[in-house]
């Protein structure tokens, strides 16, 4: 019986933000493009759901306002509608509010965490040289790098929450190589940042406007089950959508679902041994979401830094900069929390219990006004990141061992490319369609 | 009648918020409120994790 079959320069797996944007930069370029996505939504980690009335993030809240990502909607013409946050944020430690200095030096708020200002500019000198010199080996810890100057406490403390919400492992598991090659890389570019005015679902609708105009396609409920290699080379999809199955022929496949998933969509008998135990060695890692709503602001500027909690460590009150997310005179606010070790194992809902006794210890406005809304985890087979930076672990590349084969995403994130986040998804995509770009010109298959 | 795959579902709540019942509730594992339930199967579709089925019993 014969399948239907279409033709396309390039077909998406996934319509997350890796996906979007090699899609968008193709069709851009005269790519005859095709993304599919299995479910009715779009965006995966950088959506919006809907809930009584509020916007709830499925995972990026806060885009930065330049660098990689900015850089492609410039780039497609697609509408970038993002508030940007100018108001500095404030940290909570030992029940005391500290305010970010405003001198514009960095790590100027350290001298706040400890008055001992030689062990301070020890510590200083010894990051800067990692960030500007050599950064630390891959095997190294952030926390075994910081003992070296110092052991305070507090300062440690402000390490640790900044790890645990970049990269979603504290600075005791965290590599301190990919910890540094990130501040000298895109996450620099994380000044200022900002909220989507309507939720991040709307950056994902904008890309996927740019990519209709450039006659390129977006399929929801439309789940590959087959990428089609022969001779190590992939030709393609079989995709199911309303319709029934169609066969996709394409001279560039683009997963954005994964590693792991990519290797089970094309049958892992196409890949070497070495990169399947690369693959088989990513540590999935855990990071769970809670959204408080209320009638009146729970805090006084948008981003809260948490530190010395059991779990929480953000608070953001995300309406003081986008009114768009909660319904006229209500509030939203989200707080986001990790395990105390990103190996596991943990009882959710313990973890969950922990982040809310932690709001109500620190934010005594919670108490008296705050309402939870939804609580989201992200794990396992639908993680925070695929690939945590923990020390040791492995860069997985963009290429394949299946030649047109490319994974896009935060599984693939370059080293130093702020594994996490939207900047780090988007650089992949860049990547790809620049290799797309320098083998084959559009219309190849025609 | 609707069930959970427990290996796989994460507690994302995704499928909390498209319930048009309100029969569904994420706390780090998700519960089900069956007596709420129409098994329109919304739910399944919306699933990230394709963890929610339709099940005899």
């Amino acid at each position: 019986m014969g399948q239907k079959q279409e033709k396309y320069d390039a077909v998406v797996l996934g319509s997350g933000i890796g996906g979007l944007c090699s899609a968008a930069l193709l069709a851009n370029k005269g790519y005859k493009t095709l993304v599919v996505e299995k479910l009715p939504i779009i965006g995966g980690r950088c959506s919006t759901l809907k809930y009584k009335g509020f916007k709830i993030p499925t995972g990026v809240v806060a885009v930065p306002m330049s660098g990689v990502l900015r850089s492609i909607f410039d780039d497609v013409g697609a509408n970038f509608d993002v508030s940007p946050i100018t108001v500095p944020p404030k940290y909570l430690i030992d029940k005391r509010i500290i305010d970010e200095p405003s001198d514009g030096q960095p790590l100027s708020i350290l001298s706040r965490f400890c008055s001992d200002e030689k062990e301070v500019s020890m510590l200083k000198r010894g990051i800067e040289k990692a960030g500007t010199w050599n950064a630390p080996s891959n095997e190294t810890t952030l926390l075994d790098f910081l003992h070296q100057y110092t052991g305070n406490k507090n300062i440690i403390s402000y390490f640790n929450n900044k790890c645990d919400i970049f990269f979603t492992v504290g600075a005791h598991e965290v590599s301190a190589r990919e910890y540094f090659l990130s501040h000298t890389g895109s996450l620099k570019d994380f000044q200022p940042i900002g909220f989507a005015n309507q939720g991040s679902i709307s950056l994902m609708k904008a890309l996927k406007k740019a990519i209709e105009a450039k006659q390129g396609r977006v399929l929801t409920q439309c789940r590959a089950k087959k990428i089609l290699v022969r001779n190590g080379i992939a030709e393609g999809v079989v995709v199911e959508g309303k319709n029934g199955e169609t066969t996709i022929l394409a001279t560039a496949v683009i997963s954005n679902t994964g590693p792991k998933k990519t290797v089970a969509l094309a049958g892992k008998e196409h890949f070497d041994r070495g990169y399947l135990k690369q693959v088989r060695n990513m540590m999935p890692s855990l990071q769970m979401w809670v959204t408080t709503i209320s009638d009146r602001p729970l805090f006084d500027v948008p981003f809260l830094f948490t530190l010395k909690t059991r779990r929480l460590l953000t608070f953001l009150s995300a309406s003081l900069i986008s009114t768009g997310l909660a319904p006229e005179g209500k509030y939203v606010h989200y707080s986001i929390s990790g395990p105390a070790t990103q190996t596991g194992p943990w009882n959710l809902k313990n973890e969950v219990n922990l982040h809310i006794q932690d709001l109500k210890d620190n934010l005594p406005d919670f108490n008296k006004y705050g309402e939870i809304l939804h609580v989201g985890c992200y794990w396992g087979e639908l993680p925070t990141y695929s690939n945590t930076p923990i020390a040791g672990f492995n860069n997985i590349p963009q290429k394949t061992p299946v030649e047109n084969l490319y994974n896009v995403g935060d599984g693939v994130a370059k080293e130093g490319g702020f594994s996490c986040g939207s900047p780090g998804c988007a650089l992949t995509a860049r990547i790809v369609v620049e290799d797309i770009e320098n083998r084959f010109k559009p219309g190849q298959l025609f | 009648m609707l069930t959970v795959n427990e290996e796989t579902c994460v507690g994302c709540g995704w499928c909390q918020t498209f319930c048009p019942q309100d029969a569904l509730h994420a706390w780090g594992y998700l519960e089900i409120d069956y007596e709420k339930c129409d098994e329109c199967l919304v739910c399944i579709e919306f699933c990230p994790t394709d963890s929610l089925s339709m099940t005899n019993s």
